[in-house]
């Protein structure tokens, strides 16, 4: 089982949109696929139709052996799996301080190897001690940037702070709500990937069809499976597998 | 989960028409006529590697491919896709592909065994959450109706309440084992395996259900090699094929004479015409390993000879799918089917010698044969004598695995792995041979074509060198093979398995 978060220490770049969006992607090609919401916000709980509840929160969650597998629901989508958001994960930093190591998450995760082919994790807009333990536990950091100025600092401070990880995962960084009308979207896009070669060759434009998923609930690669948009994420996450495979090389 | 329900009384009912039912079934497509494929490679190995793979048709070829484990029948994967999966490239690279490739070894994917049903499938709905799937069948003689249901994680509970009113959720899936059963016992044929024989049992009915069971393996590669997706299916029609010659040779006293001329005709027809390509089909395989046996400056001059191959393996194939499509095929087929069920065609002098009489004679007689023949060889005897020694022993093993439900296993079984030990020096042995004769051969052609390099002929002439020089090697082997095969303690084992049986 590999492991694929998607991060930015930004909010409002299109994690949650791209986490679900990809995962259901990935579960449409056969991946064996978990999406762990571990935003108590429960952005991706709400899209996957599920309740944002984790019985004994997250206390429970990393300290019982069976809690994890306990708390996975079925989505209404063949070969993916929630593991839901709970408003108590805004306490995980004081939960994982308990550990005082950086692991736990990764460990946690190994219990699901059997069960699934790909974990993939939706983090929370921050740089904290869960962020710390996302960064040792995944195989690919996912980077969705907004082409923006101010975004493209936030890459190179997640960037400098890979850097003090030991086994860093692989920095894949792309374009999301990317309006190609706009002379500072289409420069930074264009010009970004000339000094980071790492970045995602697909950007995902800016559509009105991905504020409708928070009506219709569903991913909008189930719900308007031939648009744009949805195209674009089929094409992400073929940029993804490639990139990966070429790293594991 | 994954779990099987029989439906009764209204339950049954709700599920013929496509109405909501109070339990929230939500059908999502009409009750229609299918068949559901067991899909596996001929053999089965994705079932001994603990896969059921189950092909379910939708719209057109399209159809939903559910990767399940063969011992509770639970859903891993399910796989939408356009068309029905008939090698590993068509499916889509998930992890379980990785176990999907090691255990197919490079087969083609058939439909092991199908199932005509009547299917709809379904949502299971609680509180506006689909919490299962549905796949409502009706199927057996009595058409017995009964649901598969593949419960989302979690709403285990929710989704046993739901269906607690419905019908009746069997401990055991009976309608998938019954179908796994079937996949088995069709893959346990198709690999060369026969039907247990009674000691006792006339000669004539053991003779008539190994030839019956030949001629279904012959067949069941029929659809395969024409379609051209798998070299194997050619190899395994020619094996089955052969052994029904040799089985036709051992038991020429069981058959009428003209049965017996017609099935050794029919089966040798078969062989000859299938050779060409089978040689090709052997040479292109392994045309990268013959390819690295050069130096490395010298492998890129080999391409013509692969172009000469394809060429002719373009032409053979269209020969062979002619052949087996024809009606001179079929009336064999037919005509062999009404000769094995007819009375008049076992009327040999043994036709009701006990079957474990005539097994015991013809294989001490051929093992005996092997041991004689094969002490007659010296350094300076003509490699003939190596290749005829290897017909021999083709023909041992042929009779050790016919008769091997008449031995105790643990008998018989080291007799086929020493007989194997020796075949497989001889086979090399006569490979090389071969293979230098057909690298000149090749060559010849290739000259005519003034576009060819002479680097080519060179490198092939390189090679056809190397086969003679391997086959030189492998002859001075041949005695340290064939001495235990032939010793004191082979033949006493051989006397020993002949009494007991």
């Amino acid at each position: 089982m590999y492991v694929f978060a998607f991060y930015n220490l930004k909010g409002g770049v299109g994690k949650t949109t791209t986490a679900v969006n990809i995962t259901h992607v990935a579960s449409l090609m056969g991946t064996r696929s978990l999406i762990w919401d571990l935003d108590p916000q429960g952005a991706s709980t709400f899209y996957f139709g599920r309740k944002a509840k984790v019985k004994g929160g997250v206390e429970r969650l990393m300290t019982k052996d069976d809690a994890l597998q306990k708390a996975i629901k079925g989505t209404d989508y063949p070969n993916l799996d929630l593991l839901p958001a709970d408003f108590s994960y805004r306490h995980f930093d004081d939960v994982l301080e308990e550990f005082k190591s950086n692991k736990q998450l990764g460990k946690l995760s190994k219990s699901l190897r059997k069960d699934y082919d790909v974990l993939f994790l939706d983090c929370p807009p921050s740089l904290s001690h869960l962020s710390e333990n996302v960064m040792r536990a995944a195989d690919v950091l996912i980077m969705p940037m907004l082409p923006t100025t101010l975004s493209l600092r936030t890459y190179e401070q997640v960037s400098d702070f890979l850097e003090e990880v030991k086994k860093p995962p692989l920095l894949l960084p792309f374009f999301s709500m990317v309006d190609r009308r706009k002379t500072t979207h289409r420069s930074v896009v264009d010009a970004f990937p000339k000094d980071h070669a790492n970045t995602l060759p697909t950007a995902i434009p800016y559509s009105s069809i991905l504020e409708k998923m928070g009506i219709t609930r569903a991913p909008v690669t189930a719900t308007v499976p031939k648009s744009t948009v949805s195209v674009a994420y089929h094409s992400l996450w073929q940029d993804i597998q490639d990139a990966f495979t070429r790293a594991k090389r | 989960m994954f779990s099987e329900y029989a439906l009764t009384g209204d339950a049954f009912k709700a599920a013929e028409t496509s109405k909501r039912t109070k339990s929230g079934i939500v059908p999502t497509t009409a009750l229609t006529m299918t068949q559901l494929s067991f899909i596996d490679s001929i053999d089965g190995r994705l079932l001994k590697a603990g896969l059921a793979l189950i092909w379910q048709p939708s719209m057109g070829r399209a159809g939903h491919l559910s990767v399940r484990d063969a011992k509770t029948g639970e859903r891993r994967v399910l796989l939408a896709m356009k068309s029905q999966p008939e090698q590993l490239v068509d499916i889509p690279p998930t992890l379980l592909s990785g176990v999907i490739h090691q255990a197919l070894g490079g087969r083609a994917l058939i439909a092991l065994h199908q199932m005509k049903v009547r299917v709809r499938t379904a949502d299971l709905v609680a509180k506006g959450q689909t919490i299962g799937d549905i796949l409502y069948i009706a199927a057996g003689p009595k058409d017995e109706a009964l649901m598969w249901v593949e419960t989302r994680r979690g709403f285990e509970s929710a989704a046993q309440a739901s269906l607690k009113k419905v019908g009746q959720q069997r401990k055991k899936p009976k309608l998938f084992h019954a179908f796994l059963a079937s996949a088995q016992e069709a893959a346990q044929l198709n690999n060369k395996g026969f039907p247990a024989l009674k000691p006792d049992e006339p000669a004539a009915s053991a003779i008539a259900t190994l030839h019956r069971t030949l001629l279904a393996q012959m067949s069941s590669q029929v659809s395969g090699t024409c379609k051209d997706i798998d070299i194997e299916f050619l190899h395994d029609l020619r094996v089955a094929s052969r052994r029904a010659r040799s089985l036709l040779q051992t038991a020429k006293t069981v058959l009428s004479e003209d049965v017996q001329a017609y099935g050794l005709e029919r089966y040798r027809w078969v062989g000859q015409e299938t050779t060409t390509l089978r040689d090709l089909d052997v040479y292109l395989h392994d045309y990268p390993a013959l390819q690295g046996a050069l130096s490395p400056e010298m492998r890129a001059a080999l391409e013509p000879f692969k172009e000469l191959l394809k060429t002719e393996r373009k032409r053979a194939f269209r020969q062979v799918k002619t052949l087996l499509t024809s009606r001179a095929f079929q009336n064999f087929t037919q005509q062999w089917t009404e000769y094995l069920t007819s009375d008049t065609s076992f009327t040999g002098r043994d036709a009701q010698t006990p079957i474990l009489a005539l097994a015991n004679k013809a294989i001490a007689k051929r093992y005996q044969r092997i041991c004689n023949d094969g002490n007659a060889i010296t350094d300076e005897s003509p490699a003939e004598a190596l290749h005829d020694l290897r017909k021999q022993g083709k023909k041992l093993r042929y009779l050790l695995e016919f008769f091997a439900s008449l031995y105790p296993q643990d008998v018989i079984k080291p007799r086929i792995a020493s007989l194997k030990k020796l075949q497989d020096l001889l086979g090399s042995y006569q490979d090389c041979a071969v293979q230098a004769a057909f690298l000149e051969d090749k060559a010849s052609v290739l000259r005519k074509n003034v576009s060819v390099p002479a680097d080519t002929l060179m490198a092939m002439g390189a090679l056809a060198d190397q086969r003679l020089q391997d086959e030189k090697r492998l002859r001075t082997e041949f005695r340290a093979f064939f001495t235990p095969f032939a010793g004191t303690d082979e033949r006493a084992a051989y006397k020993a398995m002949l009494k007991r049986g």
